[in-house]
């Protein structure tokens, strides 16, 4: 038998006492437990309702947030910026090699274009290195590009090359709720989670989270905000521009704005960087903007998020060489006509590098030798090609000092033509055998390239000099074009004629055919 | 039997093994008693022709240029040589004087990497061959800070073989491309441009086509390519655009200029006939760093053709008519 020792029949615990087993002992009381829970729960229940309708007295205007209708966002340029770790580069010079390797947002030259700007920052990413932009000149490499003028510092081996792209990104939607007066319209560009986002320099991350426009020193004064339809009274408010959280706000301060469509141009935001982590080349990075319209009280009342997908530019280049050929052939045919003159098998077969005459028995006679020039080029600034003589012909190569020298000199002297008066400048017509002499005219087999012609000026055989040389003679165009040309062909038509009384013996000279580029 | 098979068999092989010694001995002879033969061809080219260089004095910048002996085999040589404007249309003369040696004024400017190590010497190219030459360009730091232009001419051919004495012209052949070296240190040299001419004829002739001269000067110490366009605008009519070819204007020289249509050079002229009124020309041209410069000119055009045409036929006509009234005249009196 035990005895109660706890006076107060409320308390959830009675101490009892028992004798036989000489202890004490407590028992639950029961009763007072749920009575005490009760009282409880109705005290609860009475302080969430009241909470609730106190909270609902504040709460009066608050509305359900609808969904803006027809929104878009149009970026005017969705290519993504481009920057590559830079590992070669050195001051003085136009050659840049690009890492292929690391956690950056370009690892190649692909996304890069001739003419691009590009600047390079150190690893801090504080500006461009000197504050100097230059120009893309080619794409050389994979890895490489070069520039169209000379670095002018070293680049920053841990540094970055940079080529900004920038646009506008249009927002355009239509409101399904009245802005009232002092409501706004919310844009929430995304930027990146680091670094400076409002320097002009392209931004960087992993991915959507972490990476994002530029702001680009945005002036509120820049973004235009323009309304149509529906009832909009007077004109919106100098937005607030927050870069940090890529914020814009635009109060309707004075009136309110009810079914209009709406369009804000964001200018000159800087495009960001391809995501350095799952990013495949010429696939789209996808961004969000949120849109948001509030009232006075910034209780949201639409809201929509649009997308945007800026994207690599995708080069579409195929490398075509500048080249310049030129081929000298020998004429050997024994028929057809040469610069008015028909061969024949007796006529003088030519080589690409020679003409033999052979032994010259007959005086006072014209033998006939041609070779071909053949020239292309896609060079834009065209071509020409020169002729010039090392010497006149001499008897065993023996030098024939100045332009004249003759049969006296042990020299076949270069012809003056019939009016002996012809030069290497000046041509002449040359059809009489005893006007003794070597010399040389053109005629066009493909094109119109020669520079003059053995039919010109109505006559059979116009001839010239071929540049002296050792008289110091000004060489002289045979052959020019001012543009690209394919396969040009002209005849060089050699004639050569000796008086009975030039000293027997083996006379030659050479002539030399330099084909340049036109700067 | 078997014995008649065995030897049939040895002097088979016995042939075979004659044949094949025979062979042999004409493919060693093919070696070592064959003797050069004249080159059938020259053939040359050279890729890139013009080479555009801008670098800072005191630096180094290595050119690759590819060769390539499109003719028969032959001895090839390299050479670098300063050139001048020579005229006004963008043609050279190769001051070969002054061509690289190690005693040249620029000898510490280039060096040869290959194939040889120095200009001028002598290398096989067999036919169809293609071989890149790497040059190494190291302006001096004290150089001035200016153009320098040079020709690197790939020659081919043109030796005269021992022993022979030939009549007659021997042959060579060179090729040559262009380097247009600016000297800046800060990359950003400067660029005036000067009109020198524009012009197009004062009076035309209805139904012609207006033509113009352009010759743009450079005196000062940088090459640049001019960008510009002609407007030709007429009393009645739209404006008419033709676009100035960006070729390339030496320092200390004149160059004439044509126009450009897509990638063809073209003569500055009116694509449309010109009809009658006023036509007011005006071309418009800067360097890509300097400012636009302007010229303009002025053109009547009038029917001269057409009316003298007219007085022709005017003519004509009342010289058929007075014949006609004589002859009725003469008609009418017959009967009296």
């Amino acid at each position: 038998m035990c005895t109660s020792l706890t006076r107060n029949p409320n308390n959830p615990i009675i101490i009892l006492y028992c004798p036989r087993r000489d202890r004490f002992m407590s028992k639950t009381n029961y009763k007072s437990i749920i009575s005490t829970c009760g009282v409880f729960m109705v005290f609860l229940s009475l302080s969430l309702t009241s909470t609730l309708l106190i909270a609902n007295s504040f709460e009066a205007t608050k509305v359900r947030a609808a969904t803006l209708t027809d929104a878009s966002a149009t970026l005017s340029n969705p290519r993504l910026s481009y920057r590559a770790q830079t590992t070669v580069g050195a001051s003085g010079t136009s050659s840049i090699t690009v890492n292929s390797a690391g956690s950056y947002p370009d690892l190649n030259t692909y996304h890069l274009f001739p003419n691009d700007n590009v600047c390079f920052l150190n690893e801090g990413i504080t500006g461009c290195i000197g504050n100097v932009s230059y120009s893309v000149a080619t794409i050389s490499g994979v890895q490489t590009f070069s520039l169209s003028s000379p670095l002018t510092n070293n680049v920053d081996t841990n540094g970055y090359v940079t080529a900004t792209e920038s646009g506008n990104i249009s927002i355009a939607f239509t409101l399904a709720s009245t802005i009232p007066i002092g409501g706004d319209i919310v844009i929430n560009v995304p930027v990146a989670s680091t670094g400076n986002v409002n320097d002009g320099i392209p931004d960087s991350g992993a991915d959507r989270t972490s990476d994002g426009f530029d702001f680009n020193r945005l002036e509120p004064t820049s973004v235009n905000v323009s309304s149509t339809g529906g009832t909009c009274i007077n004109g919106w408010d100098t937005p607030v521009v927050a870069s940090a959280s890529g914020t814009i706000t635009i109060t309707k301060a004075t009136s309110s704005c009810a079914g209009a469509t709406v369009t804000i141009v964001i200018p000159n935001l800087v495009n960001p960087t391809p995501f350095t982590s799952g990013h495949t080349q010429g696939q789209a990075d996808n961004y969000k903007i949120a849109i948001a319209t509030r009232d006075a009280g910034d209780n949201v009342l639409d809201v929509t998020n649009v997308g945007v997908a800026p994207v690599e530019g995708v080069l579409v280049s195929a490398t075509v060489d500048q080249t310049l050929s030129f081929t000298v052939a020998g004429v050997t045919a024994d028929s057809g006509s040469f610069c008015g003159v028909t061969r024949t098998a007796g006529t003088t077969d030519s080589t690409a590098t020679s003409i033999p005459w052979g032994t010259i028995a007959a005086a006072n006679t014209f033998l006939n030798a041609d070779q071909s020039l053949t020239i292309s080029t896609n060079a834009g600034n065209g071509y020409s090609v020169k002729i010039e003589e090392n010497d006149q012909m001499g008897m065993n190569g023996i030098t024939c000092t100045g332009s004249t020298a003759g049969e006296a000199d042990n020299c076949i002297k270069d012809t003056t033509c019939d009016s002996g008066s012809c030069s290497e400048s000046t041509s002449g017509d040359w059809n009489t055998s005893t006007n003794n002499g070597f010399g040389y005219s053109l005629a066009n087999v493909a094109g119109t390239d020669a520079s003059f012609l053995f039919d010109e000026s109505a006559r059979a055989f116009s001839a010239k000099q071929i540049s002296d040389q050792e008289a110091s003679e000004v060489k002289q165009s045979v052959m020019a074009n001012g543009g690209p040309v394919s396969a040009k062909q002209v005849y060089v038509c050699y004639r050569i004629s000796i008086s009975g009384i030039q000293p027997a013996g083996y006379y030659f000279n050479k002539v030399k055919y330099t084909a340049t580029a036109l700067f | 039997m078997i014995n008649l098979q065995i030897h049939i068999h040895k002097s088979i092989k016995k042939t075979f093994l004659k044949v094949f010694s025979i062979f042999v001995y004409l493919f060693i002879c093919l070696f070592v008693y064959s003797v050069p033969v004249s080159a059938q061809s020259l053939g040359l080219s050279i890729s890139p022709p013009i080479d555009e260089i801008m670098i800072m004095p005191g630096k180094e910048i290595s050119q690759t240029f590819t060769i390539t002996n499109n003719g028969e085999g032959g001895m090839a040589s390299i050479y670098i040589i300063p050139f001048r404007a020579q005229g006004e249309s963008g043609n050279v003369t190769l001051d070969e004087k002054e061509a690289i040696t190690s005693s040249s004024p620029f000898a510490s400017w280039f060096s040869i990497i290959s194939p040889v190590s120095t200009f001028g010497t002598k290398f096989y190219m067999t036919a169809g061959q293609s071989q890149s030459v790497e040059i190494r360009i190291t302006p001096p730091g004290d150089a001035a800070e200016k153009d320098y232009y040079f020709t690197l001419l790939y020659e081919l051919g043109g030796d005269i073989p021992l022993g022979i004495a030939p009549i007659g012209p021997n042959n060579q052949a060179r090729i040559g491309a262009n380097l247009l070296i600016s000297l800046s240190k800060d990359g950003k040299p400067p660029k005036t441009l000067n009109i020198v001419e524009f012009s197009a004829p004062k009076i035309i002739d209805s139904l012609g086509s207006l033509k113009f001269n352009i010759r743009l000067g450079n005196y000062e110490s940088y090459y640049y390519k001019p960008s510009g366009e002609i407007t030709i605008k007429s009393t009645f009519g739209v404006p008419e655009t033709l676009k100035l070819a960006p070729l390339n204007v030496i320092s200390n020289s004149i160059r004439n200029i044509p126009c450009i249509d897509g990638e063809e050079t073209i003569t500055c002229e009116s694509g449309r006939k010109v009809l009658i009124g006023v036509y007011k020309s005006v071309i418009k041209v800067s360097t890509d760093e300097g400012s636009t410069q302007e010229k303009s000119v002025t053109t009547i055009a009038f029917p001269f053709s057409i009316i003298i045409a007219i007085a022709v036929m005017v003519v004509t006509y009342r010289i058929i008519k007075k014949t006609s009234k004589k002859d009725v005249y003469v008609l009418d009196k017959k009967p009296q």
